[in-house]
């Protein structure tokens, strides 16, 4: 990391204060951590650890911030984190495929240490899923922004039902009825597609 | 989306989900009356269901494709495109090389740095060599080999785009049918690796994997062994054969001890794997692999039988219900498929004891095929009893007549004139007398066993080879007594042609009457009744020219013999008016029909089952000539004659039934068809017992009625049904399987499923194309709704492929009248405009109204002209 972890701090109560230069000079140095802790994960060096966003964006949260924040500028650490997150999953999804492109998953075993990632349907499969799923969000947002924008904290920030509520400034009954309805506009788009 | 829908839906959505999900549909039924947003609603609450999983699914799927290590750019000659997978020793990667404007894929296996100790290196020098002996379409073939740059080396192998086998038989939901299909290729290829004497010992899910056209590929020679002479040095090989090398869950008990390894091992591998693919479970679990659990189980404890296992779930394992669903079965069916023969199969496989095995793969597969065939396995002792169940499900009007046919060749012919006369007769008379002949079909397939003791195990007959034996036997030992070799000639026909084979049948038929005209003279009676059933089987092979002169003939003879009105004349001009009726000359099979119940009323009495035979034939006619009040009072008059004569339990009654709840729906009676329909439903049930033609006629019927009445969820499960058992019976027939996909398709299409719709109609059209070939007009309505789903989920660019596609091939079908080809070309039109094409949208809209001037006028084509015309002024 070019930047110590206090000029995190720094950026992020300063980007709070409105200074759009703040937000970017933060924005690669916390993509570029989530996608380094997500390639860890990947090594299996948290063998068993349950591989979820939340970790990731809190993991990267506490190494990337020194000082203890107040609670809007953690949330608005983790709203940001969010969408870099997502970013980074799809990103990571598009270098994948990259090589598939025209053809269909192509898998081919060799040891036994292969055969989860098959069984499981195989791992390319679930790459088209996070780039689907990314077009679909953004199809979301194209008519109910706050809906797309709901499920990014929480699919890929980890927020809690109260933070995601505090970034949007609604109550807690909209963020939950706005996830209800879009992640079921969301699975039905996913599903449809998948066919 | 309009934002005043959106909001309507939302609203709807949260209002519904307050509510218990039964009544989702009658609240939104009550609650908004646009059946576009209702649909809407009731799609997003489905989808509500799963979608937290299925979300996180794509979440955490994304995650674990970060990877950790560069990819090299290049290998030897072949670019690399990514990572395919990692093992222990080394790395494998999906590359392509541009050969002659051919860009060919491969698979090549690397092994990794620090991993290339002597003892690799040899193991991999094996495999290539291993790989370079084996020529087979099932096997991965070797391509290349050779060291990188940095002197690691590699083996280039044909890319294999495909799935494994245990997760491509559960996603494609194959039934047991078809994963037994698939498991004989496997053993196909291992048996040819075999003959090449190599022993693949790593056989498993993950090294079979299944193509997109549904072949097997066997992988993953790497631990593979090499029999016999080899240029590569055998001591080091047999080192080898330690834990670390297999897979426990698919070692056989010798390879867990470590012991010398044949054949047998793969074939114990395959046992494993079929006992998997069948009960969806694997026949061992181990708590901690250790050695001694290992070892322990599988060297000692006997699986539990296929049946038990998949009842017991083990922690984390699917549920029989999960499990039957993607074999598309009921869980009590199921289970009792796995009790039987396929148990056997598994169990011998699997034996702990190698020579106890089957002695080779090829072994397998035959008995596999054997089951398939309802013929007896080569695994289990030949009794009596066994056999003539096998007997008995094939076909139990065969068991009488090849037992009849036995009785007269054992016991030198005499007293089988009553019996002959039985299955001389028709087929339905033969089934009446069934229940008391099956005490002599016990005793004479024990007498054939008694008759041939030499019959060695393993050449099981089967009803079939009694059949041909009986063939052979017949004129060689009855030369000299034609007539009553033309009587048992005559039978055995008749046998064949029960059994659908048709060809055998004819031949057989030919002869008897040769037999006749030399024993009885042309103008016998003997011989007109010769000429009447080879009419019939003639018909069957659908050689009509020939029916046609044959039953011509007939009637002749009839008329001169016993002149008019006759009961005899009567039955040919029945048999005639069939002939007419299969070759679609509906006018000659009405006349002929009406003139032959006419007879048989006045000279047999209105309560004759031959007279009820004329009235439902004549029936069927006046359905396919739309005079339905007519038909129906027919059917209704068949029915009553045929139940009074017959009872109730009679498969001429559930045929009349089928018939007359058919009539009722195509007058639009449909609660009533309903209720006819599943009366006829059970009633085939009990006469079958299982899977039938018939039954899916029926299914397929009952479902329909349903549908009309507005069920269609309802309706949905009969179509299943349908489809499974049409499966099942007559998995090569595109026109009836086709029928029953499509029906499926459509029935979803109105449930707006319409992502499964198009699944369901997908497979359709590969089936129709396979089968069909472009140029035919099934396959060409098949496109059509294809790309009518397409449209509606707003695929246009996809339904403009599909349609463009359609409309190429449907030129090309002769007899297909060019109007016709309004219906694509305006849904085209209409999916040009929605994509704001408006040049190729009116273009293609100016040559419907062409072919089809009348177009505004047709509800289903003239609201297309309408969006064009609105989209594109």
């Amino acid at each position: 990391m070019a930047e110590p972890a206090s000029d995190v701090t720094r950026l992020l109560h300063a980007w709070r204060e409105g200074d759009p230069a703040a937000l970017e000079r933060l924005t690669p140095m916390v993509y570029q951590e989530l996608r380094r802790l997500a390639r860890r994960h990947m090594r299996g060096e948290r063998a068993g650890h349950l591989l979820q966003t939340t970790a990731l964006v809190h993991e990267a949260y506490m190494r990337m911030v020194e000082l203890e924040l107040g609670f809007q500028d953690r949330v608005h650490f983790f709203a940001m984190a969010a969408r870099l997150m997502r970013r980074v999953l799809v990103d990571l999804a598009r270098e994948h495929n990259a090589a598939k492109r025209g053809g269909d998953a192509v898998v081919l075993s060799l040891d036994e240490e292969l055969v989860p990632a098959i069984a499981a349907g195989g791992d390319l499969v679930a790459g088209g899923d996070i780039v689907a799923l990314d077009l679909a969000l953004e199809e979301l947002a194209g008519f109910d922004p706050r809906k797309a924008r709901v499920v990014e904290l929480r699919l890929f920030g980890g927020l809690t039902i109260q933070e995601a509520g505090e970034v949007l400034k609604v109550s807690h009954a909209t963020v939950e009825r706005d996830l209800k309805m879009a992640k079921a506009w969301l699975a039905r788009r996913l599903s449809a597609g998948a066919s | 989306m309009d934002a005043e829908r959106w909001r309507q839906v939302e609203l709807l959505f949260h209002a519904a989900l307050e509510r218990p999900p039964v009544d989702y549909a009658a609240f939104l039924e009550t609650a908004c009356d646009d059946p576009e947003i209702r649909r809407e609603v009731v799609t997003l609450l489905a989808a509500s269901e799963d979608a937290d999983e299925q979300l996180d699914r794509a979440v955490t799927g994304a995650l674990k494709l970060a990877v950790n290590e560069p990819i090299p750019q290049a290998i030897g000659p072949y670019r690399v495109l990514k990572r395919l997978g990692d093992g222990g020793l080394a790395t494998v990667y999906l590359a392509e090389r541009a050969e002659s404007q051919v860009r060919v894929r491969v698979a090549i296996k690397v092994v990794k740095r620090g991993m290339d100790t002597t003892e690799i290196l040899r193991r991999l020098r094996l495999e290539r060599q291993i790989l370079a002996g084996l020529d087979h379409p099932n096997i991965a073939r070797l391509i290349d080999g050779g060291s990188t740059d940095d002197g690691l080396p590699y083996v280039v192998m044909e890319a294999i785009d495909g799935e494994a086998i245990d997760s491509h038989c559960d996603r494609h939901q194959l039934d047991l049918r078809q994963r037994l299909e698939l498991f004989r290729k496997v053993c196909a290829a291992v048996h040819a690796a075999h003959r090449s004497l190599v022993i693949h010992r790593d056989l498993k899910p993950s090294n079979i994997l299944v193509t997109k056209g549904g072949d097997p590929k066997l992988l993953d020679f790497g631990i593979a062994k090499l029999l016999g002479p080899t240029p590569v040095d055998q001591t080091e090989v047999r080192t080898v054969t330690g834990m670390r090398w297999m897979t426990p869950e698919f070692a056989s008990p010798e390879q867990v001890r470590g012991e010398p390894l044949t054949t047998a091992a793969d074939v114990y591998a395959l046992g494993v794997l079929l006992y998997e693919l069948l009960c969806g479970r694997r026949a061992f679990r181990f708590e901690t692999r250790s050695q001694r659990e290992v070892e322990r189980l599988v060297c000692e404890v006997e699986p539990p039988t296929l049946a038990d296992r998949l009842s017991i779930p083990a922690v984390g394992e699917p549920s029989v219900e999960e499990i039957a669903a993607a074999r598309c079965e009921s869980p009590s069916r199921l289970r009792n498929r796995l009790a039987g023969d396929l148990g056997t199969i598994v169990r011998v496989a699997m034996h702990k004891e190698p020579e106890r095995r089957y002695p080779s793969a090829q072994a397998l597969e035959d008995d596999i095929r054997r089951y398939l065939e309802s013929r007896p396995l080569m695994a289990r002792p030949d009794t009596a009893l066994y056999r003539l169940r096998k007997f008995a499900r094939r076909n139990r009007i065969a068991v009488v007549a090849a037992s009849l046919v036995l009785v007269s060749l054992l016991s030198g012919f005499g007293g089988t004139f009553r019996a002959l006369q039985i299955a001389d007769g028709e087929r339905r008379r033969a089934e009446q007398h069934l229940q008391e002949l099956e005490e002599v079909v016990n005793f004479n397939v024990g007498m054939f066993e008694l008759a041939d003791p030499g019959e060695a195990r393993g050449n099981s007959i089967t009803v079939r080879e009694v059949l041909d034996r009986a063939t052979d036997r017949v004129p060689k030992e009855l030369g000299n007594r034609p007539a009553v070799a033309a009587r048992l000639l005559s039978t055995l026909g008749l046998v064949h042609q029960a059994l659908g084979l048709y060809a055998p049948a004819g031949r057989l038929l030919e002869n008897a009457l040769e037999l006749r005209r030399e024993a009885f003279g042309s103008d016998s009676a003997e011989v007109a009744r010769g000429l009447f059933e080879l009419a019939g089987v003639r018909r069957d092979e659908r050689r009509f020219d020939e029916a046609l002169e044959l039953a011509q003939q007939t009637l002749e003879r009839n008329r001169d013999l016993y002149g008019e009105p006759h009961v005899e004349t009567a039955a040919a001009r029945h048999g005639l008016a069939k002939v007419h009726f299969s070759r679609g000359d509906w006018q000659e099979a009405e006349d002929l029909f009406r003139r032959a119940l006419e007879v048989r009323r006045e000279q047999l009495g209105r309560s004759h089952v031959d007279t009820a035979e004329s009235a439902n034939d004549l029936a069927e006619v006046l359905f396919y000539r739309d005079q339905y009040p007519a038909a129906e009072a027919l059917f209704r008059e068949a029915l009553a004659i045929r139940r009074l004569n017959l009872g109730n339990n009679h498969p001429a009654v559930a045929e009349t039934l089928h018939n007359l709840a058919a009539i009722t729906q195509k007058q639009d009676r449909s609660a009533e068809a309903e209720m006819l329909g599943l009366e006829v439903l059970e009633l085939r049930r009990k006469l079958y017992r299982g899977p039938h033609r018939d039954l899916v006629k029926t299914l397929h019927n009952v479902a329909i009625a349903i549908g009309k009445q507005g069920r269609r969820v309802e309706a949905e499960a009969y179509f299943r049904q349908a489809l499974s058992m049409a499966e099942e019976v007559q998995q090569d027939d595109p026109v009836e399987v086709g029928r029953e996909l499509r029906a499926l398709s459509h029935n979803l299409e109105g449930q707006g499923r319409l992502g499964e719709a198009e699944t369901f109609i997908r497979r359709a059209l590969d089936l129709e194309l396979s089968t069909l070939g472009e140029s035919n007009p099934s396959v060409a309505m098949t496109r059509y709704a294809v790309a009518r789903i397409l449209a509606k989920r707003q695929r246009h660019r996809q339904a403009i492929e599909v349609l463009e596609q359609q409309i190429q091939s449907q030129r090309t079908i002769q007899g297909m009248p060019p109007e016709r080809l309004a219906y694509p070309l305006t849904l085209l039109a209409e999916q040009h405009a929605r994509l704001n094409d408006c040049g190729p949208a009116r273009r293609v809209l100016g040559e419907a109204l062409e072919l089809y001037p009348g177009l505004a006028e047709s509800p289903s084509l003239a609201p297309r002209q309408v969006t064009v015309n609105a989209a594109c002024p």
